[in-house]
Parts: structure tokens; sequence; C-alpha cells
């Protein structure tokens, strides 16, 4: 019996073309191909760099580079000047964002995940909220000067019906310019993978909701909302880590009235303070590690693969 | 053929129950979904309109010109950018979604499921400019200087978790009683993988080549700090706009956005072909 199992597998394996053959006698051999490409490229571009950036945070900044003596100085130039504050306002900025994502994102989901499935809009329709991802965020900010600006869209407008004699000058380089100008991006990160959790919840389940008297209000918070929960969780993180790493959106339409924290990096890089803008893209890592630890701890990290 | 028409019929059903629940209901979903496509569509077909507008500087468009698409094939720094981003996405496009195939087949056989996924989709929850800064400053610590190779890493490591999730999404639709029979068919593991993986993963890999070059295509943070004298398209925009509201600028944003619709297009006649 176990010469013949030997035969099966050996004639299995001669039927492969001959440079693939080693790779079916020999499962570590095997596995290890497969891991080696990814892990590797992993392994050396963002582990180690960002082992790296931890490793020159704590070291001293001389006039002629990096010092290996362990400091703490530029954790303390991090947390005891504007940075700090432009810091907090960077999270505000982003939890805003976060807000206004779930606020209007979930509608929009729940519109095209339950109220219209089925319907042959829905393909459509998510088309058109896929079309930011198709182009660059810098020309999105771009565009938001041809409506806000003085001869933009909103003043020509605001001029011709004679609502204002001249043009209203907040309307860009502010808060308000970014701030509006940032969910035309991020509300389709939130829609996606709620719309995405809505449409995996059964037809039967919503049609039993129905059937037993409830509301679509009761429906959504009894049914969609908790099984959308994941959905929404993983879009708001999007939402979150890219308002919070925006560089280029709030000095296109903030102008020098908006500073971003990837401003304050940015200027940390360029006056050669390495280990000042390590230390602020530590303190952006070890956010982003909580965020992942978070998600793990409550959702479970496998759930992502069913995003 | 006819369990999907049980099951279109199933959801017109509870679509249609809830239509004729309020009809006022109904028109206030419509204007408030309608309000949204035109807040995220409005932004790039301005972009569009201005770039065939008349004046230089931004405004409603109201005259028609080809002058900043002129301006636009007039500049070699422009026309070299966009040559540098095209072969930067090509690269990517290509190496992505073979790591992430390779990395999709080892998790499925992994026992270490939950660290393949920590480390594959860590860089989704970091600001693109410390993945940036980090790569750059270990370039300059070695003295590795070859841009394209640097942005194409940074691109590369962009995209990979994108085509990852998709390749994973893609293969949890294939049933493990799939790869069974074909096992106990006497398949091996390469003719399982030839002949009922692969065609199975398919799509997911095709997703996985469009997202991979639209990433690319659009990329800024990273590339910004890994490039060197060469600009992308994004770069580009970037240097021109802090100095002036060049014309060529709106040229070439415009073509941009003409560009990803035709992308979008094509993709969705394709998509609608498989179905």
């Amino acid at each position: 019996m176990p010469t013949d199992t030997t035969n099966t597998v050996t004639s299995a394996v001669d039927r492969a073309p001959a440079p693939v053959r080693p790779f079916l006698r020999n499962d570590r051999l095997r596995r290890a191909v497969l891991l080696a490409p990814w892990a590797l490229v992993l392994l050396l571009f963002v582990f180690i760099p960002l082992f790296a950036i931890v490793a020159w945070s704590v070291m001293t900044q001389t006039l002629f580079g990096v010092e290996y003596t362990f400091t703490l100085d530029s954790y303390i130039e991090f947390l005891s000047s504007y940075r700090l504050g432009v810091f907090l306002s960077t999270i505000a900025a982003a939890i805003l964002q976060v807000v206004i994502a779930i606020v209007f994102g979930f509608p929009l989901a729940y519109y095209a995940g339950v109220r219209i499935r089925g319907s042959k809009y829905v393909f459509p329709l998510l088309l058109l909220f896929a079309i930011p991802f198709f182009v660059s965020y810098i020309l999105r900010a771009m565009a938001w000067i041809g409506f806000l600006g003085d001869q933009g869209v909103f003043n020509t407008l605001l001029l011709g019906l004679g609502l204002v004699d001249e043009p209203i000058g907040w309307f860009l380089y502010s808060h308000f310019a970014v701030h509006v100008s940032l969910p035309s991006s991020y509300i389709p990160f939130l829609v996606f993978p709620a719309w995405l959790a809505m449409a995996r919840i059964d037809d039967e389940t919503l049609s039993a909701s129905a059937d037993l008297g409830a509301t679509p209000l009761q429906t959504i918070r009894h049914i969609v909302l908790p099984l959308a929960m994941p959905g929404i969780v993983i879009g708001a993180v999007f939402v979150f880590i890219s308002t919070l790493g925006e560089s280029a959106t709030p000095v296109i339409l903030g102008g020098g009235n908006v500073g971003f924290v990837a401003t304050v990096i940015d200027s940390a890089v360029n006056s050669l303070n390495i280990p000042l803008a390590s230390a602020i893209s530590t303190v952006m890592l070890l956010l982003a590690l909580l965020i992942l630890a978070l998600w793990e701890r409550v959702f479970g990290l496998e759930i992502v693969g069913e995003i | 053929m006819s369990d999907t028409s049980t099951q279109t019929h199933h959801r017109g059903g509870f679509g249609a129950r809830l239509a004729k629940s309020d009809k006022w209901g109904d028109r206030i979903w419509k204007a408030f979904v309608a309000f949204w496509v035109i807040y995220i569509l409005a932004p790039p077909v301005l972009l569009v309109l201005i770039s065939f507008d008349g004046a230089a500087y931004i405004r409603v468009p109201r005259s028609f010109s080809t002058a900043k698409y002129e301006a636009m094939f007039a500049s070699s720094n422009l026309l070299q950018s966009i040559q540098r981003t095209i072969i930067l996405a090509v690269i990517t496009s290509i190496v992505t979604p073979i790591l992430a195939l390779c990395a999709v087949l080892t998790y499925r056989r992994s026992e270490r499921k939950r660290l393949i996924i920590a480390a594959l989709v860590l860089p989704l929850f970091l600001p693109g400019i410390v993945q940036g800064i980090s790569l750059m400053i270990i370039f300059q610590q070695i003295g590795f200087d070859v841009t394209l190779v640097r942005e194409a890493i940074g691109h590369v490591i962009w995209a990979l978790p994108f085509a990852f999730l998709v390749l994973l999404t893609t293969m949890s639709s294939i049933s493990e009683d799939n790869l069974l029979a074909s096992a106990d068919l006497g398949a091996n593991e390469f003719e399982t993988f030839r002949y009922v993986i692969y065609p199975q993963l398919k799509p997911g890999m095709i997703s996985a080549v469009i997202f991979s070059f639209v990433l690319s295509f659009n990329e800024f943070a990273r590339t910004f700090y890994l490039q060197g004298r060469l600009t992308t398209i994004p770069t580009y925009v970037w240097a021109q706009i802090q100095v002036t509201e060049s014309p060529e600028l709106f040229a070439l944003s415009g073509a941009t956005v003409l560009f990803s619709l035709l992308l979008i297009a094509i993709g969705s006649v394709y998509l609608h072909q498989v179905q």
C-alpha cells in the first residue's frame, strides 16, 4: 500500500514542467520561494526603515549629522513647541473629517447597499464614487480653487445674484477651504467598505426584519448597523489616517494659514533635523500600531480579509 | 440562471416595499445622493473645463481655447514627468501583483495568518510621509541614489497592501472543497494552482494590476522624498503650483482626469462583459 501512494505522488509530480518539479517534491523549498519575495520587500523597505526612524529619534543632532548617543531631546523639542499644537489640531481635523464621513457616508452606503440593492443603478453609482481614487488629490485640491477663489464658481454666483458686493475672501486659503474640499476626497473611503459590509447582509435577514414589523430605522439600528460596523470602522480609519498625513491640500487651499503635521515633519527634514523628523514620525507610527492593536482586539485581524 | 432570477425577484420585492412606503422619502434620498455625487464629481469636471478655458488664471470657464494644451506639449520638463509617471506605474503594476500573489499563497498554507495580515496592512495605517521619510533617510545612509528604483520601491510598498487585500478577498471565495477535490483527483500542487486556483484568482489579479497602476500613477508623499531631479505628474504639479499657476498645469490636470475617466470606462465595460 505505501509503495502505491508513493507511485501516484511521483507520477503526479512528473506531469509538472521540469523547472517546477523540485518545488513540488520539497514543501519547505516551495514555501520559502513563495515567502521570500514579499517578506524581503517588507523587511528591507518597510520594517527596517521604520525601526531606523525609531532609532534616529533618540539620537543627537550635531552640526555634522547624527550622533549615536541616547537622548529624548527630540521628543522634548516636539512636545514643548508650537509643533505639538499643530499635531493636536491635525488630529482634531482628522476627527472632524471622520465625523463628516460617517454622518454622510453611512447613508450613502445604506442607499447603495440596502435601499436600492439589486437595482441596476448600484454599479454606476459606486463607479461615480470611485472617481476620486483615480484623480490625484493634488489635482482635486487645485480644482477647489476654481470653486472657492475670488473668480471662482461660488463667488461669481453670489456676485451675479447680487447677494454680496465683493468676492468673499475667506472662502479660499482658510480652514474652511481645507475642510470643504477634504470630504470630496475621503467620503468614498468610508462608502466603499461600509457598502461592502452591507451588501453581504442576506436579503432574508432584511425581509424578516420588515416582516416582523420593524420600521426601516429599527432595521438600521438592530441589523444593518451592527453587521456593517467593521466596514464603517475600517473606512473611518482610512479617513483618519489619510487626513492625518495630508501634506498638499493644507498648503494649496490653506495658504499659509493652515498647518498640518506633515508640514512640520517636512520642515524638520528641510532643516536637516533628522532626529526631530524621526521623533514626530515615531509618534505617528505608534498611533498606527495602536489602531492596529485596537482593531485586532475588537474585530480580529482576519476580518480585514473579508473587506 | 433560475437561481439568479429568484434572487432578483426577491431583491426587487424588498426594494419595492421600501419605495412604496413613502414617495417623499424617496425624493429626499435621491436629492441627498445626487448632492454627494455632484460634490465628488464637480472638482474633476471643473478641472477639465478650466483646461479648455481661455484665461491663464483660474476662473469660471467662459471661452474655449487649447492654449493650455499647447503650452503643455511645449514644456519638455512636463512631458518628461508624464513619461516618468507611466514608467513607474507600469513597473508597479507588474511587480506588485506578483508579490501579492506570493503573499496570498503563503497566507493560504500558513499557521501565522494574523501575523501575515498585520505585516502586510501596516503601511495602510501609516501616513505616506512617514514611509517616504524613513526610506529616504535609509537610502541616504547607504548612499543608494538610483532614483527610479527608489521611487519604484516606494510605490510597490504602497500598492502591496491593496493588491494583497484584493487577492485575499478573491481567494476567500475559492472553497477548500474545490482544492481538496483537485488533490483527491490526483492533481499535484502546481496543477491545482494552474487549473483550479489561478482561473478563479484571475479577476482578482486583474483588479490588483489596475489598483497598482492607479495608486502608483497618483502617488505623491513617498515619491516626493525619493525622487531625484526628475519629477512625476503629482510632484511636478506640486513644485509648479508653489511658484505660479502656470497654464500647462491645468492642461495636465484636465488630461489626467480625462485619462482616468477613460480607464474607468474601459474597466467597467470589461467588468460588464465578465459578468
